[in-house]
């Protein structure tokens, strides 16, 4: 029986305690794997997709307008008109068979697959996929939320924070002015013995502590450990110079990041994650499409009402086409990220798009209902057999698991696994 | 949360069904009680033979040491004590007294536990973003520090953001410290061969940025400053390019000549520099005089261009304007409160007036040359060494105020030690002290409190203290009193919280207590709809600074508590008052001008409610206590409708402390169908059809019905608006036109009518907010949910209750010297 990564099990860890420490870090993740962990080397045959993109929304998606399986659903119109018609597939019957969790709160789940603190599905590739870039991954949200729940979470189930500034993003893509080299150089240098001093002094804290402190204290080693290799990462990309600014990419002068400008922030989001792939930047990123009880600017005017409110739409037809109107914005940018995408052909041949993973959707079912059942999931590009829609439900099976895609995701980037977190299955049948 | 929702709901018993025996609980473990009831009612759903939502009671076992078992057995009791469990159309059913013998029961049992577990205790919890800058500035005084907008939020999920839930340290924390500690290090020391930066600009290559007020009176010889405030007319100059690089003295190096040999006071003309970075602006701040640090200032004399060198302290990231501080004369800068014609006249005036002014040609900035005193002084006023002598001297000091509380052999030795290790490669013994200083600030000791379990040492104390009234770190009279073992002492305690509220330090306590306790914070992000409402930031600004002026002065000015129900007075700005129908003699428009104008915001005044004039509009006699606060009204709503049920939740949260238990699992979603509904009522008793919904909701909409006067921004209204209005705003028209019914009935059976009962309500039962305050007070220094084992605590608090009730100051002293405060 293989192990996969997903079972990497917190209080084990703990147990190790400081001796642990000593081992060469993160040695249960797939880049490092060795003879003990066979379910998490990597493949020797050439990966078809090699990047990972997964994009959540937290209020769902409203599914009669999402799934293909309705010829002449609203929101899968942005991404036919782009021409990329037969480059995606919808997923109607899968969820997480989640159970009582709070209204909103379960949706950090997507990708993670269970509401205990594990992995997600982006920070589970990262090491391994964003090893030749100056990012290992990138966490962006679309705007600020009423509820923060970040979509990503280090292998110790620690959410990772999101980024909302667009400015921000673009500046970890292009550069912006920074100290001299040999100052830099020092820095990183002395910082990472500081980490190393630091680490001793928590092992020596830890052992006065309480076992509830001590699980708390992990959260500071993971860190150290963390913060270490993205030292390493800075020091090798020291000298390398950045890629030059898209002209075309005008940023607004005054940055405006309030709730009512989701969607206008979300829409450079797309443009910038299409930047990020292109200039090859990163090769794992995600996407929050937060939940906002505040009204959206929709073509320079402010929505009558809120987008969680239209969300609770009670089967109210005119809140249900404002509901449709701001889902098909998010829609509207995927088409337009996927169609550069594949507009660009990649270094290793076919376009950005085959060689691009990219998941959209939310682990919100219904959310005039709060329900957890059938997720609204779409997979575009990736090398995958697109074909418009696939119901994972049947007779025998009401709902497939989640996670039984993302297995398939995995395969498709070269991990040989058979298992991710909840999964029961795959969908290889389908998709391959 | 379900823990503090079992405390509240363990308050609704004690309170409400059976008030005498919160005493008796804890001897009265009646086990056999407690599992007939269980085998009679639970065991046909949650046992063996039938698992009902996977949840077998019988195998759950009592071992409440370990986590999962002990929210487990609080989620039966929040069920069965709210009635979701045993359902009731079985036909078997529990009677009530057989049912409230059940709870104290376990209740008995679950209190034991309490305090023993190890989830008792506040856990570990790092400083929050506000509790880490406010650290940071009080440690080392400087002028301006702030967090750069890539630090990490802390997570909103929680009722307050000092609880260690939301305190994650994630590796994008470590790393922002890291960077914090190394922007910190090197304003303490001046790195050798520190990169100088030059920057230069002259007439010629200042282009035209559009603005009307780059230069004065199109005069091309004359720099100015894109200002459109009155001072950018004094004759202003900003680089815009420049932007210091590293903290440190920049030479600056102006070609200027002086209009006349005085200014306006009589006085040589005058140039100030102020600093400010621009990154902390969502817009380059205006010449706003009073907000920007005066760092230095030069006498131009000389009529003819000269050159004329300034040293400019500036921290890193900062830049600076310069301006002509006596073209007009003092006190023609008006700082609040000036009418739109005067200020149009003044400004039309300033543009075309010959007033002598200093005129600019060239502007060079070079630096850093000379490191700033601050760097000297913390170097001793001697050279660096790395004699182990001088190292102890410089870092062990700020090592112990950093950490608040003395060190042991063993940190100052491996301080000491990895300092020297470090300059074994380092060329200069300032790179040892940089290294020292970042190794503090990231250091588990500084960035983490309360390390120790059980009861709080004195120094623990006095960082508990210090973080609850001023989120920072306690100072020096607070660690002497820990020093000499005085702190635990009642009035030692009792003279220092009184001392601290009077320190102006205590507004954080103000400002972010109410920030979540009295959705401040909240009001600041909502998002109102224009087209419906009178709406404008200064609206929202009056919102939030009137709840913490209340706030302020139920605290200042020792009032009671009962303030909080209800009040003789609050507090409104003019746009708050146009907002609830006063007439203020302007409209909206003109107070955004006049604000624009002045530069600064509309303060709220007092409103004294008791003598209210025959013009008063309606409701306004109504706005007392918290229930009256815009941002209790506006943080319930979403901007757009009112909500009773966010509002009511809110008040069974926020004021009777009794919160109602989160939905129970895998309730089946009912399909609402709310296109018939035409009232909020109708729509609300939809959403009661479902009888496990209408448990709560019989509770909570009562309350929030009640409310129904105001509006989503707590405007006074005693009729819904018509749907046809509505459908002219593009309102989806569900609502028609109807009058307001506040008439509720309390989950008690009480008849209410409107806000004002509510209030009735609370002061006859004056033991629920007490005992709610108290625990909405704890949770927030503590940092963790009050529970059942903290009985004893809110027991000693609400028996030293005066008749007359507790005066905030003294329910404070009752609050720190608590048991449940005095332990970890």
């Amino acid at each position: 029986m293989n192990r996969s990564a997903s079972d990497y099990d917190r209080r084990n860890f703990l147990r190790c305690g400081s001796f642990s420490l000593a081992l060469p870090f993160l040695s249960s993740l797939p880049r490092r794997a060795n003879s003990e962990e066979p379910s998490s080397s990597m493949s020797s045959v050439m990966p078809r997709a090699k990047r990972l993109v997964c994009v959540g929304t937290q209020l769902g998606f409203y599914r009669p307008e999402f799934f293909g399986s309705n010829p002449h659903a609203k929101l899968l119109r942005p991404l036919d008109e782009a021409g990329l018609a037969g480059d995606y597939t919808t997923f109607s019957g899968l969820d997480h068979k989640a159970l009582h969790r709070d209204a909103h709160f379960h949706v950090y789940t997507l990708f993670t697959g269970h509401y205990s603190p594990r992995v997600s599905l982006d920070q589970f590739v990262a090491p391994t996929l964003g090893g030749d870039t100056r990012y290992e991954s990138l966490q962006l949200c679309a705007g600020q939320a009423d509820l923060s729940m970040p979509l990503s979470f280090t292998p110790s189930g620690v959410p990772q924070p999101d980024t909302v500034r667009p400015s921000i993003v673009f500046a970890q893509i292009f550069g912006a002015g920074s100290l001299e080299l040999q100052q830099q150089t020092y820095l990183i240098d002395s910082g990472r013995s500081l980490l190393d001093d630091l680490l001793e002094e928590a092992t020596g804290l830890q052992a006065r502590l309480s076992e509830s402190d001590r699980r708390k204290l992990d959260e500071y080693f993971t860190s150290i450990r963390s913060v270490e290799q993205k030292l390493q990462r800075r020091r090798d990309w020291l000298d390398r110079p950045f890629a030059q600014p898209d002209r075309r990419l005008m940023l607004p002068e005054q940055e405006d990041i309030s709730q009512s400008m989701l969607l206008q922030n979300e829409d450079l989001m797309w443009d910038l994650m299409a930047l990020a792939i292109k200039n090859d930047s990163t090769r794992v990123m995600t996407l929050n499409i937060p939940l906002t009880a505040s009204a959206l600017r929709v073509d320079g005017e402010l929505m009558p009402s809120n987008y969680h409110n239209y969300s609770h739409h009670g089967n109210d037809d005119k809140k249900i086409a404002a509901l449709v109107e701001i889902e098909s914005r998010h829609l509207a940018g995927a088409a337009k990220f996927l169609k550069q995408l594949k507009s660009t052909p990649d270094r290793d041949g076919g376009s950005l798009l085959d060689t691009t993973i990219t998941i959209i959707g939310s682990a919100m079912g219904d959310a005039s209902k709060h329900t957890r059942e059938n997720y609204p999931l779409l997979v575009a590009g990736g090398g995958f057999k697109h074909q418009r829609h696939v119901s994972c439900a049947s007779v025998d099976v009401p709902n497939q698991m989640a996670c039984d895609l993302y297995v398939t995701v995995l395969q498709q980037l070269g991990f040989e696994v058979d298992q991710f977190s909840t999964s029961e299955s795959n969908l290889n049948g389908i998709l391959l | 949360m379900s823990v503090r929702r079992f405390a509240a709901a363990i308050a609704c018993v004690v309170i409400g069904v059976t008030l005498s025996h919160r005493g008796s609980a804890a001897e009265n473990d009646t086990g056999q009680i407690r599992d007939q009831f269980i085998a009679r009612y639970c065991f046909s759903c949650h046992g063996a033979e039938q698992t009902m939502n996977e949840f077998r009671i019988d195998t759950l076992g009592f071992n409440l040491e370990d986590s999962e078992t002990l929210s487990s057995w609080k989620r039966v009791f929040e069920y069965v004590e709210s009635g979701l469990m045993p359902p009731q159309d079985t036909a078997k059913s529990p009677h009530d007294p057989e049912r409230a013998e059940f709870l104290s029961s376990l209740e008995a049992k679950l209190n034991r536990a309490g305090p023993q577990t190890g989830e008792a205790g506040t856990p570990l919890r790092r400083l929050n973003r506000i509790e880490y800058l406010n650290t940071l500035r009080d440690l080392f005084g400087f002028r301006q520090i702030e967090l750069p907008n890539t630090f990490p939020e802390d997570s909103t999920n929680l009722d307050f953001d000092t609880m260690p839930a939301g305190l994650y340290l994630s590796p994008a924390h470590l790393s922002a410290y890291v960077d914090a500690a190394t922007d910190v290090a090197d304003r303490l020391l001046p790195l050798p061969n520190r990169p100088t930066i030059r920057s230069f600009r002259d007439t010629k290559k200042v282009a035209n940025d559009g603005s009307n007020y780059w230069q004065r009176s199109k005069d091309p010889a004359a720099l100015g400053f894109t200002g459109v405030n009155i001072s950018g007319h004094a004759g202003a100059y900003w680089d815009a390019t420049f932007k210091a690089h590293l903290c440190g003295v920049y030479r600056v190096r102006l070609q200027v000549s002086a209009e006349a040999a005085q200014g306006a006071d009589g006085r040589p003309l005058r140039l100030g520099f102020y600093a400010f970075d621009p990154s902390q602006y969502a817009v380059p701040p205006r010449a706003l005089r009073v907000d920007l640090p005066k760092v230095r200032e030069v006498e131009v004399t000389n009529r003819e261009l000269e050159f004329v060198d300034c040293d400019v302290p500036l921290e890193q990231g900062e830049t600076f304007h310069v301006y002509c501080e006596n073209r007009f004369p003092i006190g023609c800068y008006p700082d609040r409160g000036v009418n739109v014609g005067a200020m149009n006249e003044l400004t039309s005036a300033a543009k075309k007036a010959d007033a002598p002014t200093i005129r600019f040609e060239s502007m060079l900035i070079e630096g850093p040359t000379a490191p700033l005193p601050r760097q000297v002084e913390f170097l001793g006023n001697v050279a660096p060494s790395s004699n182990e002598q001088y190292l102890r001297a410089r870092l062990l000091p700020l090592a112990e105020r950093a950490f608040r509380q003395p060190l042991d052999s063993v940190t100052e030795r491996d301080l000491i030690g990895s300092v020297q290790k470090h300059l074994e490669r380092a060329a200069d013994p300032v790179f040892g002290l940089h290294y020292g200083v970042r190794r503090i600030l990231c250091s588990p000791k500084f960035l983490y409190r309360e390390t120790r379990a059980g009861v709080l040492d004195d120094y623990a104390l006095a960082s508990r203290l210090s973080y609850f009234l001023w989120s920072s770190l306690p100072d020096a009279e607070l660690l002497q009193l820990a020093a000499d073992h005085r702190l635990s002492q009642e009035e030692a305690l009792r003279g220092q919280v009184l001392r601290m509220i009077a320190d102006k330090k205590s507004d954080e306590f103000v400002k972010h207590f109410t920030g979540q306790w009295l959705g401040n914070r909240k009001t600041a992000s909502v998002m109102v709809c224009d087209n419906r409402y009178q709406w404008s930031e200064l609206v929202r600004y009056g919102f939030i600074r009137s709840t913490e002026m209340f706030f302020d002065d139920v605290l200042r000015e020792n009032l009671s508590i009962q303030t909080f129900i209800d009040s003789d007075f609050t507090y409104a700005n003019e746009p708050m008052r146009l907002v609830w129908g006063f007439d203020v003699g302007e409209t909206m428009k003109n107070l955004e001008t006049n604000a624009r104008q002045s530069a600064t915001w509309p303060e709220p005044t007092r409103l004294d409610l008791t003598s209210l004039g025959p013009e008063t509009p309606p409701g306004v006699a109504s706005r007392s206590g918290v229930l009256g606060l815009s941002s209790v009204l506006i943080a319930t709503s979403d901007g757009v409708e009112s909500s009773p049920i966010r509002r009511g939740v809110w008040i069974l949260e926020n004021l009777f402390g009794t919160p109602p238990p989160p939905p129970p699992p895998n309730v089946p979603a009912i399909d609402i169908d709310t296109r018939g509904a035409t009232t909020v009522r109708e729509l609300l008793s939809a959403h009661q059809q479902a009888a496990s919904c209408a448990i709560c909701h019989r509770r909570i909409d009562p309350l929030g019905l009640a409310l129904e006067n105001y509006d989503a921004i707590g405007g006074w209204r005693d009729a819904y608006a018509s749907s046809n209005e509505q459908a002219t705003d593009g309102k989806s028209a569900s609502l028609a036109t109807s009058a307001i019914d506040t008439h509720v009935v309390l989950f008690d059976g009480t008849p209410l009518q409107g806000v004002q009962d509510i209030k009735r309500y609370l002061l006859q039962n004056r033991i629920l907010f007490t005992r709610c305050l108290a625990i909405k007070l704890l949770e927030y220094a503590a940092g963790r949910e009050i529970n059942a084992g903290d009985e004893r605590s809110l027991g000693a608090i609400i028996d030293r209750e005066p008749s007359e009730g507790y005066r905030f100051q003294d329910f404070l002293v009752a609050i720190v010297t608590s048991e449940a405060f005095q332990t970890k």
